[in-house]
């Protein structure tokens, strides 16, 4: 499966997801995915042997949902279990969970930003990029913060479908184009 | 290229004291690259044919809009694109660089000057694809463009403002022919209100172009000329453009109230190339695996030629090569329903040593005698037809058959005819010297004379009457008719000049 063929698939799939039980999902449950999508990525091999062929399905479904209680997760993710180990794609589970908190953000008016910086920023610095951020998009603007030196100075600000960069490097990558 | 440290400096400050942007920029991400093609995930509300710049430092358009992704086409094939790169929408398309001081130069597709003469001088930027003049804008065409080909001039006549596509088997002499009707506007720009000419060339190879533009330097013809280039090495991308970036810039010209010549050498390599870059986005094949809108792509390049109410005019020449001497495929069919007529170039008549090989009975000119000089239009009054009668029995001749003496005239006539016509690449003939020598054809000055006398006993008349009889040849060429008192006066000097003739 080409990589833009599975881009489309996830989705399809949280889409669909989202549209069918976006009411009972709030951030608490959000919370809980990310816990169960940084468990799924730190232990690949749960997949691995989710996709294996033998074995009934019924058993690989049963598992998978023994696995969803623990993380305490809402009846809805078992459905969305039980469809893809029909469809024996277990594999994308993690990006279908991933793609179901963004689209969950997006109906709630909210937005994720990766905040790059060269140099620690303080809480007004800070507070100031929210201000921007909230005055462009009109949503409701979650941060994280990186730093990273290679900027020499400045700002990237990103999210995945909007950026804004401001940094020495930035400058300079353009002027070497430019020479 | 030398770079001056203070030149860096300045160029370092403007950049470091520069305002950032006030506001967030669409992004999207690269998820496939290849082929100087890729497709990027985002950018939700891009716009098709819009720029997009990458963080790598290239650009691209984009081509195709998908639900989840946009295919973009790479300007910048030497610049690389790597997977999950940072892709901005810019808000704009893509734009040439028009001016008067692009005459003299040679652009790439993306108008960077290739010709190693320094910055160009333009005087604006302008997106390639522009709404067309309307009918009510339109002036009907009614003044001839001179090609210098007594062939083209006598039988299949252009006018300023026409589409009038040249088409032939590969080696038969096409891009000659425009070549030639580009260094004959030299000797009409002294005369009369200058001709600017535009030449595109489309997937050929670099050391053609490298021939065409010493020779059109060599023969004075460069400076009235721009040439845009995408040769056969750029990418698909770059084919498709040249030929829009060079009529954005025969437009600028025009709005000048020019009169501009456009080439496109030729429109199957950008069929080609459009081709290619429609199988890369997925989109269904059609007819010999084009795309289903191969004939919008030359269709909206070729309405943008015209002559207009306000002044100035393009007339197209676009060159299509085929296969085996077949018309009927796909895109010379196309072309030929596009366009005002067609000059066929047939190998036949190359090979039997007929240069230019204009196969008279397969070329039209749809404008015909209404852009035709009145002087040339009345010497042509019958000469189709004889071509015609001439070609009707070559096939009864060539049996051996016995025919009668109005049959072995006309044969007689038509080598006559044809032997006229032929003429020598580089040479080009002022449309008085083609009244001259039609003169002679018509009023059978040259029946006595054998096939190898002819073309020497013309041009002798031609340099006689305009050395002897000055008045007479500048009457001609100024009023650009011949009247009844004039003819009789050149009766008269062609049979003097008869006894005066020496055969070379």
């Amino acid at each position: 499966m080409s990589d833009l063929v599975q881009v489309i698939l996830i989705k399809k799939y949280a889409q669909a997801f989202i549209n069918q039980f976006i009411g009972q999902l709030n951030h608490e449950e959000m919370a809980k995915i990310e816990k169960f999508i940084s468990f799924i990525r730190a232990n690949r091999q749960v997949i691995f042997y989710g996709q294996l062929l033998f074995g009934e399905k019924f058993i690989r479904r049963q598992a998978f949902i023994n696995l969803l209680t623990n993380f305490e997760l809402n009846k809805a993710f078992e459905k969305l279990i039980i469809l893809l180990v029909e469809h024996n794609r277990l594999i994308l589970l993690a990006d279908i969970l991933e793609r179901i908190i963004k689209l969950f953000k997006d109906n709630n008016n909210e937005a994720d930003f990766v905040i790059t910086s060269s140099h620690n920023l303080d809480t007004r610095q800070l507070d100031q990029i929210i201000k921007f951020l909230t005055e462009q998009t009109g949503k409701k603007i979650n941060i994280k913060t990186i730093i990273d030196k290679k900027l020499i100075v400045g700002l990237k600000i990103y999210s995945d479908t909007l950026g804004w960069e401001y940094s020495i490097r930035n400058q300079l990558n353009s002027l070497s184009h430019i020479v | 290229m030398e770079i001056k440290s203070t030149d860096l400096i300045s160029l370092f400050e403007k950049s470091l004291s520069g305002k950032p942007d006030a506001d967030l920029k669409e992004i999207g991400f690269v998820v496939q690259v290849g082929d100087n093609f890729c497709k990027i995930h985002g950018l939700t509300n891009a716009v098709f044919g819009e720029l997009v710049q990458f963080e790598g430092g290239n650009r691209g358009i984009i081509m195709d809009l998908g639900e989840d992704y946009v295919s973009v086409f790479l300007m910048q094939a030497q610049t690389p694109v790597a997977e999950l790169e940072v892709a901005k929408r810019t808000g704009g398309v893509f734009k040439a660089p028009v001016g008067m001081g692009l005459l003299g130069r040679v652009v790439n597709a993306i108008g960077n000057p290739i010709d190693d003469l320094g910055d160009l001088q333009y005087s604006e930027y302008r997106p390639i694809e522009v709404a067309i003049p309307g009918i009510v804008e339109r002036s009907p065409i009614n003044e001839s463009l001179e090609t210098g080909i007594l062939v083209i001039d006598a039988l299949v006549p252009i006018g300023k403002g026409q589409r009038e596509l040249i088409i032939g088997n590969r080696g038969t002499g096409k891009t000659s022919v425009v070549l030639d009707t580009i260094i004959h506007q030299k000797i009409k720009n002294q005369n009369s209100k200058p001709v600017y000419c535009v030449y595109v060339s489309i997937g050929q190879r670099q050391a053609n172009l490298a021939r065409i533009v010493r020779l059109l330097q060599e023969n004075g013809a460069l400076e009235y000329t721009c040439i845009v280039s995408a040769d056969a090495s750029e990418a698909a991308l770059d084919r498709y453009l040249a030929p829009y970036v060079a009529c954005t810039i025969a437009e600028y010209f025009r709005d000048q109230g020019q009169d501009v010549l456009i080439i496109y050498d030729d429109l199957s390599n950008h069929a080609i190339a459009y081709r290619e870059m429609s199988l890369l986005m997925r989109r269904a094949p059609g007819r010999e695996a084009y795309p289903g809108d191969v004939f919008y792509l030359h269709s909206r390049l070729l309405e943008r030629a015209g002559k207009l109410l306000r002044g100035g005019s393009i007339t197209a020449l676009p060159i299509v090569q085929i296969q085996g001497d077949d018309i009927t495929a796909y895109i010379p069919t196309n072309l030929i329903s596009i366009t005002d007529g067609q000059i066929f170039l047939d190998t036949k008549l190359f090979n039997n040593g007929i240069r230019p090989a204009v196969n008279v009975e397969l070329s039209v000119s749809r404008v015909g005698g209404a852009a035709q000089t009145a002087a040339i239009k009345h010497m042509t009054k019958s000469l189709r037809l004889e071509i015609a009668q001439y070609q009707e029995l070559l096939s009864f001749s060539q049996f051996g058959t016995e025919l009668d003496i109005i049959s072995q005239k006309r044969l007689t006539r038509g080598a006559l005819v044809y032997e006229i016509l032929k003429q020598k690449q580089g040479v080009t003939y002022l449309f008085v010297d083609q009244v001259l020598m039609l003169f002679l054809l018509r009023y059978n000055f040259l029946d006595a004379l054998k096939l190898a006398e002819i073309h020497s006993f013309v041009m002798q008349f031609v340099s006689y009457v305009h050395s002897i009889y000055q008045d007479l040849y500048k009457e001609i060429l100024h009023t650009g008719q011949i009247t009844e008192h004039q003819i009789n006066k050149l009766k008269e000097i062609a049979k003097e000049f008869s006894h005066l003739f020496l055969p070379v």
